[in-house]
């Protein structure tokens, strides 16, 4: 491309020829849209030279020369989308995943794309942003397990959903699954981070499922649901936690008399309490 | 072998005889498998860096072709400044309609019986004084819209350009002046024969000294931020001086995952 004598020239001041002769000095003025590409618009009404002029194209006399006519209408006949009974329905509920294969994660893998830190988590954020998953992201994702036979990445995986062939593969790899919810605006949030915290300051919430359905899936075992985790998780802490509390457990003096007043006063049931018992005790 | 993105990103910058090499076996093995003459295209060219101001040359980095050599587009050096000049006009024309131009609503003449032709009022388009068609209020949108990876591509056309012409400056540091004084402005233009030309800075934050020295040269200078450089700033300019970091933040910005492979 150009010589080392002129990489170390003090200064560039003659210019390298470019190879093509040019008269002007800068592009701007010589530039043109690509043949053909560029479409004027029409313009009627405009007078007879035009050759749009008078009727403005649109005929002599009748309901197209006076206004529009619907694109649907058939002249009176029952139109198309008349003549048929509706059958079927859409599930407004349904959640559509992006589907992922295996061989795009090897694939990526291989080629040192994932871009993710040692022993860092591939979640679907790291998916969005290392280009494996592009275009809308629906719902979540879902890896597929086409390609598992040559599966050798040990990865762990956070994804909305993972077919057990898919798992199967992972685990055998070395690596692990966790099948991931969020919601609608978690998902979002999880994809991108910045947005949230520049316009709240802060993340949300993460949202938990509420469907019966979704409840279950993120609770299976088999799936690798992080619902799963989680309750253990969550036992353990919990368990660590009472153990703590019950140890440092300390009673103030009113507590220490609330309870002996108690002892005494609730020792013999069904019965009325009067004020000598009081004065008894 | 590392991707070209990557490598310029991951800052391994500086030219190793390790790079020059596996990029000639690589060359030399896919020569032999395919044809007698093929060739891989190059992945970087090399950019000098330069100190500022006396431009002396320091060391030079191999940038991705997917940068600094990208083809001449000229349908797309177009487009992009079309949009560009459809998003810097203001929109404030406001000229009156109908309803609001000030003559009185009265019919001019009868309709018939004077011989000459039908009129309404005063205010009608049609007439050489009367009101505008379609009249519209500011501030009105002129705005267009063009892809973003249209308008990336033409941005990178026009910064290969100026490399290919050796009109691009990569700035090793800060661009700025010591002082704030024009005179620093003054000597630097002419020390470099710029007196006469077009330049532009391209900085990865404001530099005050630059932007005091250079406010007597407004004509010829133009100083924007790495994240506000546009086509028509980049065409207009006969010498670009832009700092590495704002190279390597448009390297990052211009960055496609299908640039990878």
């Amino acid at each position: 491309m150009f010589s080392l004598q002129s990489l170390f020239s003090p200064l560039a001041r003659v210019t390298q020829p470019s190879g093509v002769f040019c008269r002007y000095a800068s592009l701007l003025g010589n530039l043109s849209p690509a043949p053909n590409s560029q479409k004027n618009l029409k313009r009627v009404g405009r007078g007879p030279q035009s050759g749009m002029g008078k009727t403005s194209r649109r005929g002599q006399k009748g309901q197209k020369a006076r206004n529009n006519v619907n694109l649907w209408f058939e002249g009176g006949q029952t139109p198309y989308y008349r003549l048929f009974p509706k059958r079927g329905f859409r599930n407004v509920h349904a959640l559509d995943y992006v589907s992922l294969n295996l061989f795009r994660v090897q694939e990526y893998y291989q080629k040192g794309f994932l871009n993710i830190p040692e022993g860092g988590v591939l979640d679907m954020c790291a998916m969005k942003k290392c280009g494996l998953v592009t275009g809308n992201p629906k719902d979540g994702i879902k890896l597929l397990g086409f390609g598992s036979g040559q599966f050798t990445a040990p990865l762990k995986i956070e994804a909305s959903k993972a077919t057990p062939r898919a798992i199967r593969a992972i685990e055998k790899a070395g690596g692990s699954f966790v099948a991931k919810y969020h919601n609608r605006m978690g998902y979002r949030a999880h994809l991108t981070p910045g947005r949230y915290i520049s316009k709240y300051g802060r993340m949300p919430l993460e949202g938990r499922p509420i469907k019966k359905k979704l409840i279950e899936y993120y609770s299976d075992e088999s799936r690798r649901g992080y619902l799963v985790y989680e309750k253990t998780y969550l036992a353990k802490l919990a368990a660590a936690g009472n153990a703590k509390a019950s140890s440092k457990a300390k009673k103030n003096s009113l507590d220490a008399q609330l309870e002996a007043a108690s002892d005494k006063v609730c020792a013999e049931s069904n019965k009325v309490i009067r004020f000598e018992d009081f004065v008894k005790m | 072998m590392l991707s070209s993105a990557r490598t310029f990103l991951s800052g391994k910058t500086f030219l190793s005889s390790r790079f020059i090499s596996s990029v000639a076996t690589i060359t030399c093995e896919k020569a032999t498998l395919q044809f007698p003459n093929f060739q891989i295209p190059p992945k970087y060219v090399l950019a000098s860096i330069r100190s500022f101001p006396s431009l002396e040359p320091t060391t030079f980095v191999p940038v991705s072709t997917t940068i600094l050599n990208q083809p001449l587009r000229r349908d797309l050096l177009w487009l992009a400044a079309v949009y560009e000049a459809d998003a810097a006009r203001v929109g404030s024309a406001s000229p009156p309609g109908r309803s609001e131009l000030g003559y009185s609503r009265k019919k001019v003449r009868p309709q018939k019986g004077t011989g000459r032709a039908r009129v309404g009022d005063n205010n009608s388009p049609t007439r050489h004084t009367g009101a505008i068609a379609m009249a519209r209020t500011a501030p009105n949108d002129m705005s267009s819209d063009l892809p973003l990876q249209v308008y990336h591509t033409a941005l990178k056309s026009a910064l290969s350009h100026q490399y290919r012409e050796g009109k691009l400056f990569v700035i090793e540091d800060h661009c700025d002046f010591v002082t704030g004084q024009s005179q620093a402005a003054k000597m630097f233009l002419k020390e470099h024969g710029f007196e006469d030309k077009k330049l532009l800075f391209v900085l990865d934050s404001p530099r005050h000294n630059l932007a005091d020295a250079t406010e007597k040269y407004q004509q010829k200078i133009d100083i924007v931020t790495k994240d506000a450089v546009e086509v028509r700033d980049i065409l207009k300019a006969n010498r670009v001086f832009i700092e590495l970091s704002a190279l390597k933040f448009l390297g990052c910005k211009f960055h496609r995952p299908s640039d990878l492979n």
